[in-house]
C-alpha cells in the first residue's frame, strides 16, 4: 500500500490550525488566566468572515486580516461586561456567547447560509492537483503558525507579558502598582481572539465549505486539552498538545484498517485521551512541556 | 502629607470605621496601632482605594484621593504592601521588583516592538532593582520564583517592590508580621534609614508595639474604627487607654 501521504498532509494542516487556536488559548488563559470557553466563537466568527470576505473575490490576505479585526473586536466587547468580575463570570460568558452565536448562524439564513453554511470558499494558494494544493495548504498553515508563534513569544518576551503574568498571578497586586489590570486583560483577550480568528480563516479556507455544526463546544474542549496536555503557559507546549490531539485522533482513525476491537477505533480515541488527560494531570499538571523562567529580549 | 477626615467606612450594619481623622506628615515614619478587629488593614484598603469609604475625605498632598483605584493612587505617588504578602508566584523575585517599577515603554502594546527604547529603560529598572536587592539581602534570590521565598523573604520583597516604584508614601501592612524578630529589627532599621536618606514618608501597621516605638516619629492607636490616641510614641505607651485596650481595664 501506498505511503498515504495526503492523509499525513492533511493531519499536518488541521495540528497546524489547532496549534494556532491553542496558542491563542495560551495568551488568554496561560499566560493573563483568563479562561475562556467560548474560543470557537471567535473561531467560529474569523472563519465565517473570512468566507464571507473572500467569496466576494477579495483575495485571502483581506480574509485572514478581517478575520482577525472581526474576531479581535468581538473578543473585547464580549469580554466587557464580565472582565472586571471573577474569571468563573468570564467563562460562563464565553461558554454562552459561542453557543448562541452559533444557533443565530444555524437559524438566521441570511447571514451566512444557515444550516447549510457558506461553500466554494476560495484556497489561499491555488495550485494545480490535489497532491500540489495540499502542499500549498501546509506552507500557508504553517508559515501563520510561525508567525503568530514568534508575535506571542515576543510578547511574551517584553514588559507587556511579564505584565500579563503579573495579572494572572495576583490582578490586585498589580493594580497596587499602578497597572490598569482591566485594560490589560481587554487587550489580551482581543489579541487572542484576534488569533483564533486567523486559525478560523485558515480553516475556512482549507475546507472550502464552513457550516454551523463545525463549530460546536467540543472544538472549545478540544483546545483545552492541548493546551492541558502541551503545558500552560508554555507557547511550545501549546502547538505540542496539539500534535498530540491530532496525532491521536488520526492515529484511532488509521488503527480501525489494522486492528480488529470490539471497540470503534474513533470511541476509542475518545477513551485513551481521557485517559491520558487524566494521567497527564495526575502526574504532571503542569503539562509535558512546562511553564518557563522568561527572560527578556 | 497624608491627611484622613472623618472617614466611615460600613460592611452593612457593622461600623468598621467610625469617624477616623489623621494626618501623617512628610518624610517620618508614622505608627498606626490597635488591637486585632480595630480596623487598621480596612483603614488601609480605604486610603489604598481598595475600598470606597461610606463617607470622609482622604487628601494626599491637600487633593482628594478617596474613591480613586489602587493604580490612579499609585500614580500619585502611595504604594501599599499587603499583610499576608501577595507576590507574583510564578514570576521571579527580580521579575517582581522590575514590574513594580513606574511608566514602563514595554508595557504598551504598541511600544512592544520599540525594542531599543525600551530596553534602555528596562536597563534602568535592572540597576534599580539590584540596588534594592542589594539592600534587602534578596540578591542571591534574584532568579528564584517568589513562590518558592520563605515568609519574611517576601515580606522584604514587598517592601522591595514598594520602594521600586518611587513612592511619595508607602503604606505597609504589617512589614514585619511573621518574621523572626532580628530580621524584624533589621526591617524596621532599613525602613528608618531609607526614610532619613530618601526622603521617604512611611506610614506604618504593626501589632509589636515596642519594635515600632523605636523607630517611629509619630503613632496613632485606632480601637474599634476610632483614633482613641496620638502622639510621640514614648506619650502613646504611657497612655492609660492604650493600655487598656491592650490589656484590659487595669
Amino acid at each position: 500500500m501506498a505511503f498515504p501521504i495526503g492523509y499525513l498532509l492533511d493531519t499536518l494542516v488541521f495540528a497546524g490550525i489547532f496549534g494556532i487556536l491553542s496558542l491563542s488559548l495560551n495568551i488568554e488563559f496561560g499566560h493573563t488566566g483568563l479562561p475562556n470557553f467560548g474560543k470557537v466563537a471567535f473561531f467560529m466568527i474569523g472563519a465565517y468572515t473570512s468566507a464571507l470576505i473572500t467569496l466576494s473575490g477579495k483575495p485571502f490576505i483581506a480574509g485572514i486580516t478581517g478575520a482577525m479585526i472581526v474576531s479581535g473586536i468581538c473578543g473585547v466587547l464580549i469580554s466587557l461586561p464580565a472582565i472586571r468580575l471573577r474569571e468563573d463570570y468570564l467563562a460562563i460568558t464565553t461558554l454562552a456567547f459561542g453557543e448562541i452565536l452559533r444557533l443565530i448562524l444555524k437559524n438566521e439564513e441570511w447571514i451566512a447560509g444557515g444550516v447549510l453554511g457558506l461553500k466554494g470558499i476560495p484556497e489561499a494558494l491555488s495550485l494545480k492537483g490535489v497532491q500540489a494544493t495540499l502542499y500549498g495548504h501546509v506552507v500557508v498553515v504553517y508559515i501563520s503558525l510561525a508567525i503568530f508563534f514568534i508575535f506571542l513569544r515576543f510578547l511574551e518576551k517584553s514588559p507587556y507579558g511579564r505584565l500579563l503574568k503579573a495579572i494572572r498571578e495576583d490582578e490586585l497586586a498589580a493594580q497596587s502598582f499602578g497597572k490598569n489590570t482591566v485594560f490589560y486583560k481587554a487587550q489580551s483577550f482581543a489579541i487572542g481572539s484576534a488569533v483564533a480568528g486567523a486559525a478560523g480563516s485558515l480553516y475556512a479556507q482549507y475546507l472550502s465549505y464552513i457550516g454551523p455544526d463545525l463549530f460546536m463546544p467540543i472544538v472549545t474542549f478540544t483546545v483545552w486539552a492541548m493546551l492541558i496536555i502541551g503545558g500552560i503557559g508554555n507557547y511550545k507546549g501549546a502547538i505540542l498538545g496539539s500534535f498530540i490531539y491530532i496525532g491521536f485522533e488520526r492515529g484511532a482513525r488509521i488503527m480501525k484498517d489494522y486492528l480488529h476491537l470490539p471497540v470503534d477505533p474513533n470511541n476509542l480515541m475518545f477513551i485513551i485521551f481521557g485517559l491520558l488527560l487524566i494521567v497527564v494531570l495526575l502526574f504532571r499538571p503542569e503539562g509535558v512541556l512546562k511553564e518557563e523562567k522568561v527572560k527578556l529580549l | 502629607m497624608l491627611k484622613v477626615v472623618d472617614l466611615h467606612k460600613d460592611f452593612g450594619g457593622l461600623k468598621v470605621l467610625d469617624g477616623v481623622d489623621l494626618e501623617v506628615e512628610r518624610n517620618q515614619v508614622v505608627g498606626l496601632i490597635g488591637p486585632n478587629g480595630s480596623g487598621k488593614t480596612t483603614l488601609f484598603n480605604v486610603i489604598a482605594g481598595v475600598y470606597k469609604p461610606t463617607s470622609g475625605e482622604v487628601l494626599l498632598d491637600g487633593e482628594r484621593v478617596d474613591g480613586l483605584k489602587p493604580d490612579q493612587l499609585y500614580r500619585k505617588g502611595l504604594v501599599r504592601t499587603f499583610q499576608i504578602p501577595r507576590p507574583f508566584r510564578k514570576l521571579t523575585v527580580l521579575d517582581n521588583l522590575l514590574l513594580a517599577g513606574r511608566e514602563q515603554i514595554g508595557e504598551r502594546f504598541l511600544n512592544v516592538f520599540r525594542l531599543i527604547k525600551w530596553k534602555m529603560q528596562e536597563k534602568e529598572l535592572l540597576e534599580k532593582a539590584e540596588e534594592i536587592m542589594d539592600l534587602l539581602n534578596l540578591s542571591h534570590l534574584s532568579d528564584e520564583y517568589a513562590g518558592n521565598l520563605s515568609g519574611g523573604q517576601l515580606k522584604l520583597l514587598e517592601l522591595g517592590r514598594a520602594l521600586m516604584s518611587d513612592p511619595k508614601i508607602m503604606l505597609l501592612d504589617e512589614p514585619a508580621g511573621g518574621v523572626n524578630p532580628t530580621l524584624a529589627i533589621r526591617l524596621f532599621g532599613k525602613i528608618r534609614e531609607l526614610a532619613e536618606t530618601r526622603n521617604l514618608t512611611f506610614f506604618i501597621i504593626e501589632h509589636r508595639m515596642e519594635t515600632l516605638m523605636n523607630y517611629s516619629d509619630y503613632m496613632f492607636v485606632l480601637y474599634r474604627g476610632k483614633i482613641i490616641v496620638e502622639g510621640e510614641p514614648k506619650k502613646v505607651m504611657d497612655d492609660e487607654r492604650v493600655i487598656e485596650v491592650y490589656l484590659g481595664e487595669l
